[in-house]
């Protein structure tokens, strides 16, 4: 009884469709969408994604741009207000959706396992911590109560926690904002997911902090084979610790491959004004940071066209009467939604014909060029 | 710093039982009708009730009397009922196992049909369960447990005759006829207390079941019924809690019309038909007796509280 090791992998749980050929993940053309009084939010509106086994996925964007959603949605722990989500979510070649309730509720631990982003709410304040580390073991795994408590000390000690015998007996709040995240990742591990959707999970942490979890994540899934879906609004954090990158902007993939290429080869403006914002070393004190202008829509009956055409600096008319699809850019070895991508001529010229004219085809103010 | 709460404690429950006797002895006096006469009798003589004012010490400023009062209080003499003669205390020993059996019961029933009703409501907002239990609960709400009562005893004795109408018999003696006897009253409490029991759990389940750490226990693969009572019931009751200690206190201090209406010989009963004779010592007795229940009441619903959530520290604030 330990932890996944790589000689000791997990075998995929029977299933009919169970299938050792096909990726951990492969998600099609899924929608996530939310009836509201505005109308309905169309918050994951057709992404195609798959990941490797033992692969990191960083999926990346601004806040509201959806990927909370996304990693939710592959779990089908929405709230009662979303549209049931269409598309096809396959983890080792099995279709979840469809699924009943009662059949998710199997899957959730031994086959996907979420990491949440604050653990200040999402530890039960009133409940020690043996019982919310030990209670999903108790629905999955095979073992005795006695069991169960010596694999959650395991499991404590797995993720850094010294004196884990001492800490089981504790509630959340005596445990510091680092201590509780490592309970959290315990408990996400606790049945050996295949799966781990880690959303924002250092995000509530200090920085010190956010390094150590982050390199613990590593650590573990190295050990277990496990794939894992980093979530996170930091370019800097998808940078080191991600095999691919998907970024994400209202509801759609637009810039998606191996994370060195999207570094290397950026073409989506929007990922370009990420990195923009990202402070670097060199840049003197004080410099401002170039954060895209203005915020992600809320994606209410979705006009066709390009979703960030408003705050685009390359937009063009073709943007704002046309929809760009996610096509392979082979220069880049990555996959792109842009009309006009960056570090290609026609974003060049797109770029420089907002510049003299001081402005986009939709209207934003560009700076006029000065060379 | 505990013997300081308890000494804190302690000076709070003197000060309000001090505050509710002499409030109870100043509005009795202010009230029209003259006590003396009713411990000497329709017939007394002027100098028999002049006797009598000065045996009750009515001569005296109010403050005086109700320091005699508890001089004889601390001393375990709660004094002599005016009409009938009998000792107070006796009075209350005879009456208050009547109204606590009815007021104990009464209280676990609400919550045995609250805590249920209440929490599958949360989670099954808006559909129909939750949509008829929101009905019900708001007629029973709006009607006064009288009604209740009355609707009850017509249905359940009168018509279908399962149960005594009225009357009361003792535990001791005969207890299938004293569970009897109760049900219709304790019924009619239950059925109001609970309306509002499941109101208020209802209410704060809803915003428990929207925190992150119920979606984290959902997503650990667990039963519905296991996130719903293991998960969020808890953390949902401080409301209830609270509501149900302040209505366990009322219950004890005698539902007038219940007792009335069934006639059931408790505490209730013994305050309104004092309060109609004046019998000025023994409502003093009983409201000693009601602010101490509250009293005790208050500080089991504070240690609960230590027991609901660990991170509130006895004496201590979260």
């Amino acid at each position: 009884m330990s932890l996944p090791t790589k000689t000791k992998t997990q075998s995929p749980p029977a299933g009919p469709a169970a299938d050792s050929d096909a990726p951990l993940l492969a998600i099609e053309d899924l929608r996530t969408w939310f009836d509201t009084p505005q109308g309905i939010v169309h918050a994951v509106d057709g992404v195609d994604l798959t990941l490797e086994r033992g692969k990191t996925l960083a999926l990346v964007g601004e806040s509201g741009s959806g990927k909370s959603v996304l990693g939710r949605s592959v779990m089908g722990i929405l709230g009662s207000h979303a549209l049931t989500p269409t598309g096809s979510v396959r983890i080792d070649g099995r279709e979840l959706r469809g699924k009943s309730r009662k059949e998710l509720r199997g899957l959730w631990g031994p086959v996907v396992s979420m990491v949440f982003q604050d653990p200040l709410t999402s530890l039960n304040p009133v409940r020690r911590l043996d019982v919310q580390l030990t209670e999903g073991m108790a629905v999955h795994l095979p073992l005795s109560k006695a069991d169960r408590l010596a694999r959650a000390v395991d499991l404590l000690r797995r993720v850094g926690i010294p004196e884990p015998e001492r800490r089981l007996r504790m509630y959340p709040h005596e445990l510091s904002g680092g201590m509780r995240q490592r309970v959290g990742i315990a408990i996400a591990l606790a049945c050996k997911p295949r799966l781990l959707i880690a959303d924002e999970p250092t995000t509530a942490l200090d920085v010190t902090i956010q390094r150590q979890i982050l390199d613990l994540l590593a650590e573990l899934q190295d050990l277990g084979g496990m794939g894992m879906i980093l979530i996170t609004h930091n370019l800097g954090v998808a940078a080191g610790r991600s095999d691919d990158i998907a970024v994400m902007y209202a509801g759609q993939i637009i810039e998606k491959g191996p994370t060195k290429n999207v570094f290397k080869h950026t073409r989506h403006p929007y990922t370009s004004a990420l990195l923009g914002s990202l402070p670097r070393l060199e840049d003197p004190p004080h410099s401002t940071l170039a954060a895209p202008p203005g915020r992600p829509p809320v994606v209410v009956d979705p006009p066709r066209r390009c979703r960030f055409a408003e705050r685009c600096s390359h937009a063009q008319a073709r943007c704002l009467s046309e929809a760009p699809t996610l096509d392979q850019d082979t220069s880049a070895g990555t996959s792109v939604a842009c009309f006009f991508p960056v570090g290609t001529g026609r974003g060049t010229d797109a770029l420089k014909r907002n510049q003299e004219a001081g402005r986009t085809a939709a209207g934003l103010a560009v700076e006029r060029s000065v060379a | 710093m505990r013997a300081r709460a308890a000494v804190k404690r302690l000076s709070h429950v003197i000060a309000v039982l001090s505050i509710v006797t002499f409030m109870t002895m100043l509005m009795l006096d202010l009230a029209p009708g003259d006590p003396a006469r009713v411990a000497a009798g329709d017939t007394a003589t002027p100098e028999q009730l002049a006797a009598a004012r000065e045996q009750l010490n009515l001569d005296k400023p109010v403050i005086v009397r109700w320091l005699l009062w508890v001089g004889d209080l601390l001393r375990g003499d709660l004094g002599t009922s005016l009409r009938t003669r009998q000792d107070v205390s006796d009075v209350l020993i005879e009456r208050i196992p009547v109204t606590a059996e009815i007021a104990v019961l009464a209280l676990v029933m609400a919550l045995v049909i609250a805590i249920p009703v209440g929490t599958w409501s949360a989670y099954r907002k808006g559909r129909a369960f939750d949509k008829v239990s929101q009905a019900v609960g708001s007629v029973l709400i709006s009607a006064p447990s009288f009604l209740v009562a009355l609707v009850l005893s017509y249905g359940l004795a009168l018509q279908l005759g399962w149960l005594p109408i009225v009357g009361w018999a003792g535990f001791a003696e005969d207890p299938v006829g004293n569970l009897r006897t109760a049900t219709l009253a304790v019924l009619s409490l239950a059925l109001c207390e609970a309306a509002v029991f499941v109101r208020l759990l209802r209410s704060d389940m809803i915003t428990v079941l929207g925190q992150e750490y119920v979606l984290a226990a959902t997503a650990k693969g667990l039963s519905p019924y296991r996130v719903l009572v293991k998960h969020a019931l808890r953390p949902s009751s401080f409301s209830l809690l609270t509501l149900a200690g302040i209505s366990l206190g009322r219950l004890i201090g005698g539902t007038v019309t219940i007792e009335v209406i069934f006639s059931i010989p408790g505490i209730g009963q013994l305050i309104y038909q004092s309060i109609m004779n004046k019998d000025v010592i023994t409502v003093q007795g009983a409201v000693a007796f009601i602010a101490i229940a509250y009293i005790i009441i208050n500080a089991t619903v504070d240690l609960m509280y230590t027991w609901l959530d660990p991170r509130i520290k006895v004496g201590g604030k979260r």
